[in-house]
């Protein structure tokens, strides 16, 4: 967004990244960030070509392939350590969100909800709209969730 | 060739092809439907039985409550809001005559040719808090806070304009066919008797333009019933089911949690409701008539 010409100028230029700031009393650092990482790979263990998938999966992934060329060519973020392939030619927000993510001391894998059914999904999705609106309070947005986890 | 037509295998054989799409494809699914909605299906594995269990879990749901009073909130939108607006709309399209007459009617018509989902994004980029079109505009005549207008306590609203604005072309073509079909004669032995337009609107093309009008609000409170495509796109539901409608909760419930026997009761009360609605409908137009027949 911060270099797509087509979002208005006041907004392209108004992008920032900060860090979650820490929780009073919390246990968290601020250096301990919540990173979901888009899937992953699986071969199957009946597969003819077991090895040679494996193998495939190993050359794409290595970071010299994988993270090299997904900066480079804007597509993603690697799950790796990209740091050493930036191009110089990062914008600020780029800048901080490497620093961020380098920095991590900690990155959970899967966001809470992902680990839940499908039905918790759902419920924890709409008491976090709920509670964003104001339309439940915080103690019983604790109690339903608590509640749909039993579920 | 008489003979043939009370031969009663003739007839059976003429009736069957829609009798048995019927049933395939409207009574076998209710009936489905109806079974599903006894059990804690989850669309996958294996099926067991519970009662009235999903029932009783319905009867408790806040958000199907939410979502059946917003599907009749917009029932009374179309009812209150559209059609009154589309008569009218259709009667002075029918008044304006030549060119204008094609142009309009192509203008007015336009949303309903427009996908669905064209629709939805056009309007989430006029609603836009940031750099809508209708933030804009409220900002040039000096109002200068952002209006969250698919936030909280606004998004119904904002919603019901867009469904109402959607379905408008629609139905006030369906009148405007209807006014066209009203015989002119009748128009012009008003002119004669000194009527204006006023009078000739109410006391001759409303009257007539009852059948039409029957069928057009019918289909409105189905409409009304069945929504989900632009609810789906626009908020799902959100936030916080606060503009959730009966066809879209139904979805939510058995393809996003994948509670299917849940989703098939929703489903099963759902086509009560519309059975309802249609039976409840065809009772008022009918009594209206024959009380006007007797007199």
């Amino acid at each position: 967004m911060a270099t797509n010409q087509d979002v208005i100028e006041d907004v392209r230029n108004n992008i920032g990244v900060f860090a979650m700031p820490v929780v009073d009393g919390g246990k968290g650092k601020v250096t301990d960030i919540t990173a979901w990482n888009g899937g992953g790979y699986a071969v199957s263990a009946t597969s003819k070509v077991k090895d040679e998938a494996i193998k495939l999966l190993n050359y794409m992934f290595k970071s010299d392939n994988w993270s090299k060329l997904a900066w480079e060519n804007n597509v993603c973020m690697s799950a790796q350590d990209f740091s050493a392939y930036l191009t110089g030619n990062e914008t600020e927000p780029q800048k901080a969100f490497t620093d961020l993510v380098t920095g991590s001391t900690s990155i959970t894998g899967v966001c809470f909800n992902d680990l839940g059914t499908s039905e918790f999904k759902t419920v924890s999705e709409d008491l976090s709209q709920m509670l964003a609106i104001g339309s439940v309070t915080p103690d019983q947005f604790v109690a339903k969730l608590g509640e749909a986890a039993k579920q | 060739m008489k003979k043939l037509y009370s031969n009663k295998w003739v007839i059976l054989s003429l009736v069957a092809p829609g009798i048995l799409t019927f049933i395939a494809a409207i009574l076998a699914p209710i009936c489905l439907s109806v079974y599903y909605s006894l059990t804690d299906f989850s669309g996958m594995g294996n099926a067991a039985f519970i009662g009235m269990e999903n029932y009783k879990d319905l009867v408790k749901d806040a958000a199907f409550w939410t979502a059946l009073k917003n599907s009749i909130l917009l029932a009374l939108g179309f009812i209150i809001i559209q059609h009154p607006l589309a008569i009218i709309t259709a009667a002075i399209l029918d008044k304006l005559q030549g060119k204008a007459e094609g142009i309009f009617r192509c203008i007015y018509f336009i949303p309903n040719v427009i996908s669905v989902a064209i629709i939805a994004y056009l309007w989430k980029f006029i609603y836009n808090p940031s750099f809508g079109l209708l933030n804009n505009i409220l900002h040039f005549f000096g109002y200068t806070k952002d209006v969250n207008w698919l936030g909280s306590g606004m998004a119904i609203w904002s919603v019901l304009i867009v469904l109402i604005w959607h379905g408008f072309g629609w139905g006030m073509l369906i009148y405007y066919t209807g006014i066209k079909n009203i015989d002119p004669v009748l128009y012009e032995a008003a002119a004669i008797d000194g009527a204006d337009a006023k009078v000739t609107f109410f006391r001759i093309t409303l009257p007539l333009m009852k059948p039409v009008i029957q069928v057009n609000v019918t289909l409105a409170i189905i409409a009304a019933l069945k929504q989900m495509e632009t609810v789906y796109l626009l908020t799902n539901g959100g936030p916080g089911n606060e503009t959730q409608f009966l066809a879209n909760y139904l979805y939510k419930q058995a393809f996003s949690s994948f509670k299917y026997g849940y989703g098939n009761a929703i489903s099963v009360v759902f086509i009560m409701i519309c059975l309802a609605a249609t039976v409840l409908l065809n009772k008022i137009f009918q009594d209206r008539s024959l009380k006007k027949e007797v007199r």
